[in-house]
């Protein structure tokens, strides 16, 4: 079982020596060599492990690496693992503990090596006379490797990690003692990662794929709107990088969702901005979006494989594989093509005016319709028509109804969705997220509704196409078949489920929510 | 908590070897493991640098879970604890009848650890007594080290009759060949029938040799002093077997 590390601060003006000595005067401690370590912390672009409330440290020993586990709360370490070379991603790692525990919260997201940090450690060893370890004091002076410049040293603070072992409480306090009240030391408040990260001018849980930012509800709704339209430029320009080298599939991800939105805001939020701009930047991102689809698409694909080779029976798995081929192959093609489009300066010129524009301060005097309203008013207007329109349209759809016009309504819903999500900040927040949950629930039927259907065309075309490429097994395409059927009776259950769900949307207590926070209210009496 | 139990009616078979041995490559991977030292002898205890004394003896050991949490000691090896042992486990019999149920007393008193540690590894005595059938009862599959000779053959099948007879055929048996010496020609003799005959011995089996005798001097798990060895691999390999049957 593993206890809790002790951590304390030496402070700068003290020497790691004076500590050293201090300590083997008054304990029994046996010095060992010292040694040179290099931690890399590992994490997702969008600090998974962080925000979950752990920390992943890899120790390059020698050729090996050993991963250790940690809670950030109280430093405790939750479990470790040997293994060769840095994982990039959780399932490159042996099935063992410390992958079951991360597999749900990394999924496929890339680790990445947020910040190396190079440590000359003392280690002092208290043994009894069977050579038995008691407890471990390790002295640490540490400095940043900053990765693009090796020679660039950032100093760290020293520490003094006190690691007790299991059923050994005699030694621990004793030690505890000397460390505190003789050497004075205090306890560590910031971990060596967030000091490291602070030093190269970062933070950690520095990117979020949600949508952040703060509203003053009586800014000028253009202002307003300028600035949710920068924040998703920044989302887009932070994810380039990734998008390019295709570190995961989460990166073009994030950076189309920040299109749709930028798109939808457009759009939704109406006579702010001048129309002929508006549909200038319109066009453009309409070809962005158009760009990084076919990427996206074989990404989910691949993404959920594993999934459509569960769904089969077990002798009918392995027939899948030539898909999974296929896929990739493309997947590497369209890639290659999105590349060279974002790369272009027909791209660049679009990211730059944009910017431009949305940097440009708004005009003292405008003669758009909404754009000198503040943005609560502006915002409570929209929503609540599009809200309206959302119960009206789920309201007309029975059994018997085609379905395109469910996908209307998945349309409308989405609308709605971004809408809520934009102007999030302008209302009491528990309010909102209770109403944003519940129209998440009728969204998920009809997002599932779709999806389901595009799959099923989608594989037909993928299996045309494998025929025309090359010879592809029988098997295969009897598989793919099979995945087609399992995916047209889901699509069936979740027509069903439609009247359930919609009929939870528009209950008297979530109506209730929607009015309380979006209906027109009445002009006070002045 | 996957509970194994290193046992055999025979001594000196290598019992405490492979269980400190197993447990070592567990903990190393990752897994909170727990090695539990009943035999009074010692051995494991002695192996792990850990003093055989358990405050209370046995009776200390059946007690209520803070008792048992407080007996453990952590071994110099990250994610490897050890419940020592202690010379009063001789009289574990004794205490174990005065209980209610007097083959479940171990189970019970494992229980409280059951969210704490991903292996529990019980080192046996060689005996069949009360304790015993109370390790047949705590573990889900007895690792049974056996000497390829005739007579550990008759051993093996007087085991599996015991066990038959006292329905505990949910247990699972997972007997390998141990300080083999492929030179002798009744080990190889004695391997080659029973790998025929009993499909549910490990395929993996370790050597005779001085690397793990030296376990005694170098009071350590033979993978952390002398990694790169046969016997090392041995064990590694034997890991991943019992691994794949307790799946």
């Amino acid at each position: 079982m593993m206890l809790t590390s002790h951590v304390y601060r030496i402070p700068a003006a003290v020497h790691v020596h004076h500590i050293k000595d201090t300590l083997c005067d008054h304990l029994p401690m046996h010095l060992e060599p010292a040694s040179a370590l290099e931690r890399t912390f590992l994490d997702t672009f969008d600090w998974r492990l962080y925000e979950a409330g752990m920390e992943l440290e890899a120790f390059t020993v020698g050729s090996e690496v050993l991963l250790q586990l940690r809670s950030l709360d109280s430093g405790a370490a939750l479990t470790s693992l040997r293994c060769r070379g840095l994982p990039q991603f959780i399932w490159d790692l042996p099935r063992a503990p410390l992958r079951a525990r991360l597999e749900a919260v990394i999924e496929m997201r890339a680790l990445l090596r947020q910040v190396s940090v190079a440590s000359d450690v003392q280690t002092l060893k208290w043994l009894n006379k069977d050579g038995k370890t008691l407890l471990r004091l390790e002295l640490e002076e540490s400095q940043i490797q900053a990765q693009a410049d090796r020679s660039a040293e950032h100093s760290l603070q020293s520490r003094l990690r006190v690691v007790p072992y299991k059923g050994y409480d005699k030694p621990l306090k004793q030690a505890l003692q000397v460390v505190e009240q003789r050497l004075g030391l205090r306890l560590d408040e910031q971990t060596l990662m967030v000091e490291a990260l602070r030093r190269l001018g970062r933070e950690p849980a520095d990117y979020s794929s949600k949508l952040t930012i703060r509203l003053d509800p009586a800014a000028r709704a253009d202002r307003a709107t300028k600035d949710i339209l920068l924040h998703l430029l920044h989302t887009m320009k932070r994810n380039e990088q990734g998008t390019l080298e295709d570190s995961d599939s989460e990166f073009l991800h994030d950076f189309r969702v920040a299109i749709r939105r930028t798109r939808s805001a457009l759009t939704q939020i109406k006579g702010v901005l001048p129309s002929a701009r508006v549909e200038h930047f319109k066009q453009g991102f309409a070809w962005l979006g158009q760009l990084t689809g076919p990427t996206r698409d074989m990404d989910v694909y691949l993404l959920v494989f594993d999934e459509y080779q569960g769904s089969l029976p077990a002798g009918f798995r392995n027939d899948l594989l030539p898909l999974r081929t296929f896929l990739q192959a493309h997947q590497k093609k369209e890639h290659g093509e999105l590349v060279k489009h974002l790369c272009s300066t027909r791209y660049e010129r679009l990211l730059t005016d944009w910017q431009g524009f949305l940097e440009e301060p708004v005009p003292q005097r405008s003669s758009l319709p909404n754009a000198l309203r503040t943005v609560n008013d502006l915002s409570r207007e929209r929503i609540w028509r599009v809200y309206r329109r959302v119960l009206r349209e789920g309201q007309a759809i029975h059994e018997e109804t085609p379905a395109e016009f469910l996908h209307e309504l998945r349309k409308t819903c989405k609308k709605l969705r971004y809408l809520m999500e934009f102007f999030q900040s302008l209302y009491p927040p528990a309010e909102i997220k209770a109403a944003i949950k519940d129209l998440k629930v009728l969204q998920e039927n009809l997002g599932d509704f779709q999806d389901l259907e595009v799959q099923g065309t989608s594989l037909r075309e993928f299996s045309r196409q494998m025929v025309e490429e090359a010879n592809v097994p029988v098997d295969t395409l009897l598989a793919m078949g099979m995945l087609v059927e399992n995916l047209e009776r889901r699509q069936q259950k979740a027509r069903q489920e439609f009247s359930e769900r919609f009929h939870h949307f528009s209950q008297a207590a979530s109506q209730e929510r929607f009015e309380a926070l979006f209906s027109p209210k009445l002009e006070a009496v002045a | 908590m996957r509970t194994l139990a290193s046992y055999n009616i025979k001594g000196g078979v290598g019992k405490t070897a492979t269980t400190v041995n197993l447990a070592f490559l567990a903990a190393r991977e990752g897994a909170q493991t727990l090695v539990w030292d009943l035999d009074p002898q010692g051995a494991a205890s002695y192996y792990f640098r850990i003093k055989p004394k358990v405050k209370g003896g046995s009776k200390g050991l059946l007690g209520a879970k803070k008792e048992i949490d407080d007996l453990i000691k952590g071994t110099d090896y990250e994610n490897l604890d050890l419940l020592p042992a202690d010379f009063s486990y001789r009289h574990m019999d004794l205490i174990l009848d005065s209980a209610k149920k007097p083959t479940h007393s171990l189970e019970k008193a494992v229980k409280p650890l059951r969210d704490e540690y991903d292996f529990l590894i019980i080192d046996c005595p060689p005996s069949i007594s009360l304790l015993s059938e109370n390790v047949f009862q705590a573990a889900e599959a007895l690792l049974v080290p056996m000497i390829p000779t005739t007579l550990s053959v008759r051993t093996y099948d007087q085991l599996l009759d015991f066990l038959e007879k006292h329905r505990l055929s949910q247990l699972q048996i997972l007997p390998f060949f141990s300080m083999v010496d492929l030179r002798k020609r009744l080990h190889r003799e004695v391997m080659d029938t029973f790998s025929r005959e009993c499909p549910g011995f490990l395929k993996q089996y370790i050597p005779n040799a001085s690397e793990i005798e030296r376990m005694g001097t170098e009071r350590a798990a033979v993978p952390s002093y002398a990694p790169r060895g046969t016997s090392a691999h041995a064990y590694e390999e034997l890991w991943e077997e019992v691994k794949a049957r307790l799946r």
